[in-house]
């Protein structure tokens, strides 16, 4: 009996020792080579910085992550810290009560001091801070300034513009924008684009809330430009076979000339093309409405469920801190969240100053809607790109599909 | 039974072990499944119970009922080629051939190969500009998937069709004039080239056009086009499916008597008569294997069209499993994905009752 008891002692004190030291578990879907490597050099810094907090580190697959996130936030051992997205993804789980707030450490005027005002509201729920902004960056017309240079034509600034380039592209006989939307998302960031700039974001942020119905004269305004690419054939005609990847190797090899993608493109653009890959702003439809703008934000959150709090806590202000965020951001080619970090070089400063010239900034729409919703939606819209003549069958049965999900 | 009635429990305690897990992991899971497939569920909050609600949803469904055809899809095709064609590869290769080892290996490496592997390996064949079929059949003059379906479908009417009346034709002289060894060598060749020019001048008043999609006009839409993505997939399927079947037939061969040939060929069948009446039949509990394998590996269905589509584009080439798991783990409707789970539980119970029946009645 003796012993018995002794042991048990023995091990909680090891326990409660433990605890002192203090621990903190970090989940993160950084599985990703580039950006792993860039996670485990940060753990590195955080432990010099804080040798006492002993750091378990995860890290998953990305889609595995996004998966395995909705068992670990309602379990008793929820990671302390956890990555994700800002926006409607991030408020899915406050709603449900499984984070905790940080107005704290970083709520009103503490959020200034870090971060530019315009993320507050993607990074908010119920007016309260519940996501730290790490990194972020911007959605935009790729394009290949050499075949621009040889069809001779300018970048295309309004709608017309854009639709005499990608004709004059396709009379050359290039074909005039790649996509590739096998896994959908790609063909989210048109309806996006086309909305805020015939919509304005008000409204559009009302779509995304599920507030407006898809067979509405609104989103009809939107798809009927759309089909004017689609109908011209102006969008490589496989494009529901091929990955985002495969369909920037028609960009790579020069068959293509335009893609509609975000900052991440130019990870995967060969080096030594690098000089001929450059971007341009979505073009305007309608003088009169603002400039509106697609950045994705990620960063990290704070599951309730959680046990060391406080170390938690630290890392978040380890995460925000100038110094953390110009490191990553240099690292990965990203923007970092901190407003006081410029841009690592000068194609992010061009996204950084396309950005800060706009009128204000959605997520993205499988970020920002309901994801039942955005999955309906966006096989909607790759269903609208092979048939456009089946539009209003389309906005119809995805108008059937908002009802039922938002009502 | 010399087992004594005290000891009726001892067996009992034997399987207790592999019952407890079955019960565990496979009976419990599925009664769980049924009572989600009644309430709506986000997987995380708790879930309210409903009803039938999920089912009628379901039946209202479009993409219910395009994933169940396409599973019915996947069954025919997976039972009508496998089968055939690993029976003939399996009756190639037991007759002992120079390198027949050999091919036998290369026919088996497919086998051998994970479906996602299987899948990625397909997905460049089929790639619209730069794959292997793409490039293959433009080496061979198609300029695109329209093309080719129109030159098989004239090479039917206007070549198999002609030949296949020309061996008919010989067929009915040969009831009335016996037609022996060089006669009927000629009467066959002179009367498929007699019917294949026919035919060719037929062409040229009646000349019917195949109805394609408009993207078969520009390329080789295997996995893009709504009409021939399944078909697609299921090919890439069937690539592995054919020499499992051919092994299942070659084990069977094995234990077919060499001396029960050699009898009917001494008693004059020919081959064909030799194939149908000895070899086959002593092949039927093969081909019971290989057709129930062949069907549940049809309704399995999942790992190919997750990985080379996703039932994409928009749903078309889904099959129930696939349905399940967006409806589930993206869309977040564990009850909804349930209620799937379901019909395709009765689905392949349903199947499997036929084979146990089968089973048990040889058995009894």
């Amino acid at each position: 009996m003796k012993i018995k008891a002794l042991i048990l002692t023995a091990l909680i004190v090891t326990l409660v020792a433990f605890g002192f030291a203090g621990k903190l578990v970090i989940n993160s879907y950084n599985g990703d080579p580039e950006p792993r490597r860039v996670t485990n050099l940060l753990l590195e810094m955080f432990n010099e910085q804080y040798p006492d907090i002993e750091v378990e580190l995860n890290i998953f697959a990305h889609e595995d992550f996004k998966t395995l996130i909705r068992t670990w936030l309602p379990s008793d051992d929820a990671p302390d810290v956890a990555q994700w997205f800002a926006g409607e993804r991030m408020r899915y789980f406050a709603d449900k009560g499984l984070l905790e707030s940080m107005d704290d450490i970083l709520g009103g005027e503490k959020w200034n001091e870090f971060f530019p005002e315009a993320f507050r509201s993607a990074c908010s729920y119920d007016g309260e801070v519940y996501f730290l902004p790490e990194s972020w960056y911007w959605w935009g017309v790729y394009y290949r300034p050499s075949i621009f240079a040889e069809v001779g034509i300018e970048v295309p600034e309004t709608w017309d513009e854009f639709v005499a380039a990608c004709e004059a592209l396709k009379v050359a006989g290039y074909n005039p924008i790649t996509i590739g939307t096998k896994y959908l998302w790609t063909a989210a960031a048109w309806f996006d684009l086309l909305n805020m700039r015939v919509n304005g974001l008000d409204k559009y942020i009302e779509v995304l809330d599920g507030k407006v119905p898809y067979n509405s004269d609104e989103i009809k305004e939107t798809m009927e430009y759309w089909a004017v690419l689609v109908e011209n054939g102006y969008f490589n005609d496989d494009a529901s076979a091929l990955t985002w990847q495969e369909a920037l190797q028609r960009m790579i090899t020069g068959d293509s000339a335009m893609y509609l993608m975000g900052q991440f493109i130019a990870d995967s653009f060969p080096d030594d093309l690098e000089d001929d890959l450059d971007f341009f702003r979505f073009p305007v439809i309608k003088e009169d409405m603002g400039l509106y703008e697609e950045t994705p934000i990620d960063g990290w959150m704070l599951p309730k469920n959680g046990k060391n709090k406080e170390e938690a806590k630290i890392w978040m202000e380890f995460i925000s801190s100038k110094e953390v965020q110009s490191f990553i951001a240099s690292e990965l080619g990203r923007l970092a969240a901190n407003k006081d970090v410029p841009a690592p070089n000068a194609h992010a400063q061009k996204g950084l100053d396309m950005i800060m010239e706009s009128d204000g900034v959605i997520g993205f729409y499988d970020r920002d809607t309901n994801p039942e919703m955005a999955n309906k939606g966006m096989n909607g819209f790759v269903q609208f790109m092979m048939y456009p003549e089946m539009l209003d069958q389309i906005l119809d049965s995805l108008e059937n599909d908002r009802k039922r999900i938002y009502e | 039974m010399f087992m004594s009635k005290k000891r009726w429990w001892v067996p009992w305690v034997f399987l207790s072990v592999p019952l407890a897990m079955y019960a565990i992991w496979v009976i419990w899971p599925i009664i769980q499944t049924f009572a989600f497939s009644f309430t709506e569920w986000d997987g995380m909050t708790s879930s309210t119970f409903i009803g039938f609600e999920n089912y009628k949803n379901l039946f209202n469904d479009p993409i219910f009922w395009t994933a169940l055809k396409n599973n019915f899809r996947w069954l025919i095709l997976f039972v009508a080629i496998p089968i055939p064609v690993g029976l003939l590869v399996a009756m190639l290769f037991d007759v002992k051939l120079p390198g027949g080892k050999i091919f036998k290996t290369i026919m088996y490496l497919s086998m051998t190969l994970s479906f996602v592997v299987i899948a990625q390996i397909w997905s460049w064949i089929y790639d619209p500009k730069n794959g292997a079929l793409a490039v293959t059949l433009k080496a061979f003059g198609f300029a695109n998937l329209d093309e080719l379906i129109q030159g098989a479908f004239d090479f039917l009417i206007f070549v198999i069709i002609p030949v296949i009346i020309a061996v008919i034709v010989v067929k009915i002289i040969d009831k009335s004039v016996r037609l022996t060894g060089k006669k009927a060598l000629f009467a066959y060749i002179s009367l498929m080239a007699l019917f294949i020019i026919l035919a060719h001048v037929l062409k040229i008043f009646w000349d019917p056009q195949v109805e394609t999609s408009r993207f078969a006009k520009n390329g080789f839409p295997w996995l893009s086009d709504p009409n021939m993505v399944t078909y697609s997939l299921i090919m890439s399927a069937i690539w592995r499916q054919i020499p499992y079947v051919m092994v299942l037939y070659l084990a069977g061969l094995k234990g077919v008597p060499p001396a029960l040939v050699e009898a009917s060929i001494v008693d004059g069948a020919n081959w064909w008569q030799r194939f149908y009446n000895v070899i086959l039949p002593m092949l039927k509990p093969a081909t019971i294997v290989a057709i129930t394998i062949s069907v549940i590996d049809s309704l399995r269905a999942f790992d190919i069209v997750y990985a080379m589509t996703r039932g994409g584009p928009f749903n078309t080439s889904s099959v129930l499993a696939n349905f399940m798991y967006i409806e589930t783990f993206n869309n977040y409707r564990m009850g909804y994905g349930s209620s799937i789970a379901v019909i395709q539980f009765f689905i392949t119970f349903g199947f499997i009752i036929v084979y146990l029946g089968n089973a048990l009645k040889k058995e009894g």
